[in-house]
């Protein structure tokens, strides 16, 4: 057995005995059963976790809640007390039980800190909900909230990733008839910070998410995202940009299944690779049978800035309907010769052409999001990410 | 007397084809001249070599400007030594906006000149006069730069960025092209705001009618890489009446 397994079960012992255990119980096995993911597995050709495989981590014994001040129409309770009086939520928190979904089941497996946030129905929510998160090294935090927005609710979520240590958390979003999510993601980790995430969104007829994704820190981070279309007229935007340099290594994979009808998505995901950075995009569309006229656009572009950056992407398109509009593209290049040369002429300096030609590149993703809230401490983000990067 | 600009012997190539085959020119203060010459003669290499970019090899020759050689010289730097290219092409450039662009390039020149930066506020109120004197709309500030323009749309912006940077040397290339008869006039008077006895311009062009609004001193004719005739503003109405034909017989 591994470092990492063998000292789980005094990770787990810690934990508390709740309404929750049963899903401890199916994590724990799956997770042994599995172990780390690594290169083998076909989802993790380009991501291993081999640097994870430690026995020094310690839990974080950290039982406050990640949200700010949250809104009347919020209600958040720890996710073992709402199973306990929600019985039928163990199946919908249930891991999976494949060798790739193994992160997943970790989470499980030391669930505790752990919430179900529920937001009204119709609620209109004028302030974003935050969920911030600083690691501590040594230290594996194990978050998992599960959120549903009722009936036409509107809301912004802002989730924000700093500090060292090794993240590991769940992320399940359930938006009911005609919910509307902005959610944006920053994860400005320390060159030591290790970053392992599931991203779980379901999509009930007419709901609309948006999502914005900033890989900017951390040695290595996986942001794994599954999107599921499953009513009819659902849309999703799925946007992110990862900033690896240094020796970083920064992973978007997403799997968007549309499974209904008349739904749209669009996927947008950006990487500036600069130094010895490594950046990874594998997306997955699948259109199931039946769900005619589906709208799904993929595109993912790439700068390689330096000579040992490296990219790997990997676009995988599953179609099993007849009547749709489906496209995906790639493209891998340097900054623009010509755009440098023209601001040259104008007298910037190369470096800070250089600089603004990255912000713009940037900034096509910062636009995705619509709510202000969300969209200036992303810029803010990006716009220190490229700095410390120029 | 003083010169701007003098560019002695220059020979230069492109992806190792020789374009600029020994070009001689004086352009003294104040002075305006005009290059005119069939496509491909290699107006804008010139231009290109000139401002510094990268892929066109000087393989013989100088370039000075104010007496100081410009030959290994950054572009960056010849355009704070008071160089400034109008160019053919103008680059788009998605997601920087105009503003953001422009005041990097005024402050990075006036840091050059010793002068203090304009902070955003200053910036932006002496951006307006100059975009109402081109009779732009001050929208075109926010947008990314050029992206999307009309064609006339990206040589006035050109035109607005040198009013901006109040070069010593101003190059235009083709600015005229794309541009309808009020723009044309509009521009034109653009450019002549800037003329003054310590400034000069070199305007390449493939129309007479530029020239009536920037009246040049002189006028000359690019062939195959060299100046193959050079006279004064009359010579442009004379290529205009009778084509290229004859002047590029005689030079043969
Ligand atoms: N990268 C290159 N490789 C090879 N030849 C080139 C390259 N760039 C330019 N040339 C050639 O150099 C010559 C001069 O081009 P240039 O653009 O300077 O002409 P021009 O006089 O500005 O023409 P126009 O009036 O059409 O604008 C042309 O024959 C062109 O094809
Ligand atoms: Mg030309």
């Amino acid at each position: 057995m591994s470092g990492f397994a063998e000292k789980l079960g005094a990770l787990a012992g810690g934990l508390p005995q709740d309404a929750a255990t049963p899903l401890r119980q199916a994590g724990l096995a799956a997770f042994r059963r599995h172990g780390l993911p690594h290169k083998r597995l076909e989802d993790w050709k380009f991501t291993g976790l081999g640097d994870l495989d430690r026995n020094d981590w310690r839990l974080a014994a950290n039982d406050a809640t990640p949200f700010g001040t949250l809104p009347p129409d919020a209600s958040l309770k720890p996710l073992a007390e709402a199973v306990a009086g929600e019985p039928g939520l163990l199946d919908l928190l249930m891991p999976e039980t494949t060798a790739s979904a193994a992160m997943a089941a970790l989470n499980a497996g030391l669930l505790r800190n752990a919430w179900l946030l529920d937001i009204a129905p119709g609620a209109q929510l004028s302030q974003p909900i935050t969920l911030a998160h600083r690691g501590v090294a040594g230290q594996l935090e194990n978050i998992t909230l599960f959120m549903r927005l009722g009936q036409g609710a509107q809301a912004s979520l802002l989730e924000s990733h700093q500090g060292a240590g090794w993240y590991n958390g769940v992320l399940r979003l359930r938006l009911a008839q005609n919910a509307v999510l902005e959610h944006a993601r920053l994860q400005t980790g320390g060159k030591d910070a290790y970053h392992t995430a599931l991203l779980d969104v379901h999509l009930a007829q007419g709901a609309r998410y948006r999502h914005a994704s900033l890989l900017a820190g951390a040695g290595l981070a996986r942001h794994e995202m599954q999107v599921c279309l499953a009513g009819e007229a659902a849309e999703a935007d799925i946007s992110g940009l990862a900033l690896p340099r240094g020796d970083g290594h920064l992973d978007h994979s997403l799997r968007l299944e549309h499974a209904a009808a008349h739904c749209r998505s669009a996927q947008l995901f950006k990487n500036a690779v600069d130094e010895a950075g490594h950046a990874v995009f594998q997306g997955r569309i699948r259109v199931a049978p039946g769900a005619q006229r589906t709208d799904a656009q993929q595109l993912c572009r790439t700068l390689l800035l330096s000579d040992e950056a490296q990219v790997d992407t990997k676009p995988e398109l599953e179609i099993l309907a007849d009547d749709v509009s489906c496209s995906h593209g790639a493209t891998v290049g340097d900054l623009d010769a010509g755009m440098l040369f023209y601001m040259q002429a104008r007298g910037i300096p190369a470096e800070t052409a250089r600089r603004l030609l990255l912000q713009g590149f940037a900034e096509e993703i910062t636009q995705a999001l619509e709510d202000d809230a969300l969209r200036a401490p992303f810029a803010d983000a990006v716009a220190h990410g490229l700095g410390s990067a120029a | 007397m003083s010169t701007i600009l003098e560019i002695r012997n220059l020979h230069a190539t492109v992806d190792g084809k020789a374009i600029l085959n020994g070009i001689d020119l004086t352009i003294r203060p104040g002075e305006v001249h005009a290059i005119m010459g069939p496509n491909g003669s290699g107006k804008s290499t010139l231009s290109y070599v000139l401002s510094g970019r990268d892929g066109y090899e000087v393989t013989d020759g100088d370039i000075l400007l104010d007496g100081q050689s410009l030959l290994g010289l950054p572009a960056e730097d010849r355009a704070r030594e008071g160089l400034f290219l109008a160019f053919q092409y103008p680059v788009e450039i998605p997601g920087v906006a105009n503003a953001v662009f422009l005041r990097s390039a005024v402050n990075a020149v006036r840091r050059h000149r010793g002068q203090p930066e304009l902070d955003a506020m200053s910036f932006l109120k002496t951006a307006k006069a100059r975009m109402k004197q081109l009779q732009m709309d001050e929208k075109f500030l926010q947008r990314p730069v050029n992206v999307g323009f009309s064609g006339g749309e990206k040589k006035r912006n050109e035109v607005f960025q040198m009013l901006m940077l109040e070069p010593r040397m101003m190059i235009l290339d083709e600015t005229d092209s794309g541009l309808d008869i009020d723009a044309l006039k509009i521009v034109a008077e653009g450019v002549n705001a800037l003329r003054g006895p310590e400034r000069s311009a070199l305007v390449i062009t493939h129309y007479q009618r530029l020239l009536d609004y920037i009246v040049p001193d002189f006028v000359h004719v690019l062939a195959k890489g060299r100046i193959v005739k050079s006279g004064g503003k009359e010579l442009a109405l004379e290529l205009e009446a009778k084509g290229y034909g004859d002047i590029l017989g005689e030079a043969a």
